[in-house]
């Protein structure tokens, strides 16, 4: 029986995954439903040469992975919700400075303390609201654990190849529920990491920052920022179609935990006779606009689901542009829809598209 | 099957080995049991979990109810929390001889934790502590190292292990072969313990017939259902109830 297969937990498989992928530095600071990250992470590190550290805040935890990062490290922190919150200076920093970090967030309850149950309401948060200035960063968005184990290296890699720090969300659920997991056996991509600073001796200066005090400068140094997010745009794109073959007249949106609960209710659906297909965003920044685009034509309503109280739905809109309805179902709070609420809503809305 | 369990039952082991399955399977099964021989029987399931922030036992507790078995969690909201807490009546019950009980540790030594702090009760009761294993989880490489995290419960607990369970598995995907692979494990385990294997548990829906013959050295096998796995995949947990439609619409 090979080792290589795991029962793990969301959160394990993510620690593992990114030890794997070659991130030897884990700085964060504990918070429901994520402790297992920094847990593991405490374990494993010390195994594999790495350093694990308890940061006395979230916020202390990110200007750490600004000082990692910025020593050409694969570095990494985990949090939740709240706890990401506090990170939103440091982040801009990371991503004004070009380095390359993972953040993780497995999102709960809000707002404020909220709860620790199931959630999405960090969409918003993390593809648009994480932190101040012009930027963006990649959002990677898993619904299986598999997925995320296999997101972790690719976590990595986008963060080198850019130079600009790479987000992975899931929702509680996908922290904490057990499936089994295969780790791919490639070993970790290698970048020219010539920028890095790591000791003048012998050495350029390098200086690494993200204070630009002349405007000029600053526009120029946003605008080389920007040609990197318009290649990201370009290229990163990504996205599922399931159940899309047949031009199904409803397109169910959802990512995460959601689009799996939407997949159950699909399948009941289609027995039922119904028509309907999954558009899942994999990233939610840069969010799959083309791939949407191809199919608005061909698509009589979109039914955004989350687990929040409508935030993709924003992005879904920006792309369908008023040429077709596009509604909206959730639940919010941590409570998780069910599949019998989700096939419920489809028939309902079903009936209002008429022959 | 009659496993002849002792009156309080308590599942130790590592994170994420399968205590809180088995401690509700084997709850229900204990009633089922005395309801079949016509036996008026107490049961509880006392969660002490202070470690799993979701998938606790406490989240079955209307199912447990309805089958007749008392839940014994933190109360109202202080169950959806992750604060280290334990509900006031469980000191109280453990000495009652006319309950049998179950009691759902959290894992490793940090969860055991929590029972070091009524071993005085449980240690004067008839008790069996089994120490829950599945191979497939990490950090079981070793029998060394399973043995150190079991010395370390111990420490934690103030208690001694009587006993392991093997409870090897892959969710839907696990084979007879998974069972066996893990058994062997198990069995050195608990040959370094000098304690028995108590049971061996096996995924209610491994259809393979089981070929494990009752030689003098199987243990009894135990047929585990999954109540642990969230709604949509046919759990009983984290899903609001069918009729709760939200608030506004």
């Amino acid at each position: 029986m090979a080792q290589e297969r795991l029962l793990m937990k969301g959160t394990e498989a993510i620690a593992e995954a990114a030890i794997r992928a070659g991130c030897n530095f884990f700085f964060g600071y504990p918070i429901t439903p994520q402790n297992e990250i920094p847990e593991y992470m405490s374990r494993r590190m010390p195994q594999v040469g790495g350093l694990y550290l308890q940061a006395e805040s979230e916020v202390s935890a990110i200007n750490m992975l600004y000082g990692a990062g910025g020593s050409g490290v694969r570095v990494m922190t985990s949090s939740s919700s709240p706890g990401v919150a506090l990170m939103s200076e440091g982040f801009s920093y990371i991503i004004g400075s070009e380095l390359p970090v993972v953040v993780v967030n497995i999102m709960r309850g809000g707002p404020g303390l909220g709860d620790i149950a199931p959630s999405q309401g960090d969409y918003a948060q993390m593809t648009k609201g994480f932190g101040h200035g012009d930027k963006h960063a990649i959002v990677l968005a898993p619904s299986t654990v598999q997925e995320a184990v296999d997101m972790m290296a690719l976590a990595f890699d986008l963060a080198d190849e850019y130079r600009n720090p790479v987000v992975l969300i899931g929702d509680g659920l996908i922290g904490q529920m057990m499936e089994p997991v295969v780790f791919p056996a490639t070993a970790p991509k290698q970048f020219d990491k010539s920028w890095a600073a790591t000791g003048h001796k012998g050495k350029d200066r390098k200086i690494i920052h993200s204070l630009y005090l002349e405007p000029e400068e600053l526009e120029r140094h946003v605008l080389k920022l920007f040609r990197k997010f318009d290649a990201m745009e370009a290229k990163e794109q990504r996205h599922e179609m399931f159940m899309a073959d047949d031009d199904p007249p409803i397109m169910i949106c959802a990512y995460g935990t959601t689009a799996r609960i939407a997949k159950t209710a699909m399948r009941e659906l289609r027995k039922k006779g119904i028509k309907v297909g999954l558009f899942r965003p994999i990233t939610a920044w840069p969010f799959p606009n083309v791939a949407l685009e191809a199919i608005v034509d061909k698509t009589r309503s979109f039914l955004c689901i989350e687990m929040n109280m409508g935030q993709m739905i924003d992005d879904v809109r920006m792309v369908v542009r008023g040429r077709r309805p596009v509604s909206f179902y959730g639940r919010t709070g941590g409570v998780v829809p069910t599949v019998e609420e989700i096939v419920k809503k489809v028939i309902e809305h079903n009936a209002t598209l008429g022959a | 099957m009659d496993l002849d369990l002792r009156r309080v039952v308590v599942l130790t082991g590592p994170y994420g080995s399968g205590k809180t399955e088995l401690a509700i399977g084997l709850a229900l099964g204990t009633i089922e049991r005395a309801k079949r021989e016509g036996q008026q029987l107490r049961v509880a399931l006392a969660d002490i979990d202070v470690l799993k922030p979701y998938f606790r036992s406490r989240e079955a507790k209307d199912q447990l109810r309805e089958a007749g078995i008392a839940v014994i969690a933190p109360p109202g909201g202080l169950a959806n929390s992750d604060l280290p807490i334990m509900a006031a009546e469980l000191r109280g019950t453990i000495p009652r001889e006319d309950v049998t009980l179950f009691l759902d540790v959290g894992g490793d030594p940090v969860g055991a934790r929590a029972l070091g702090s009524i071993s005085d009760v449980v240690q004067a009761a008839a008790h069996e502590l089994l120490l829950v294993l599945n191979r497939y989880r990490p950090f079981m490489d070793s029998c060394e190292q399973v043995l150190e995290t079991a010395r370390q419960i111990e420490q934690a607990s103030h208690l001694a292990i009587t006993g392991v369970i093997s409870n090897t598995h892959m969710l839907e995907a696990t084979t007879l072969q998974d069972v066996l692979w893990g058994l062997e494990l198990s069995r050195e385990v608990a040959s370094a313990l000098g304690v028995p294997i108590r049971m061996v548990g096996v995924p209610e829906d491994l259809d393979q017939d089981l070929q494990m013959k009752p030689t003098s050295d199987m243990p009894p096998v135990l047929r585990v259902r999954r109540f642990m796995k969230p709604g949509f995949l046919g759990g009983v947990v984290l899903a609001p109830a069918a009729e709760s439609a939200r608030p506004q619409s």
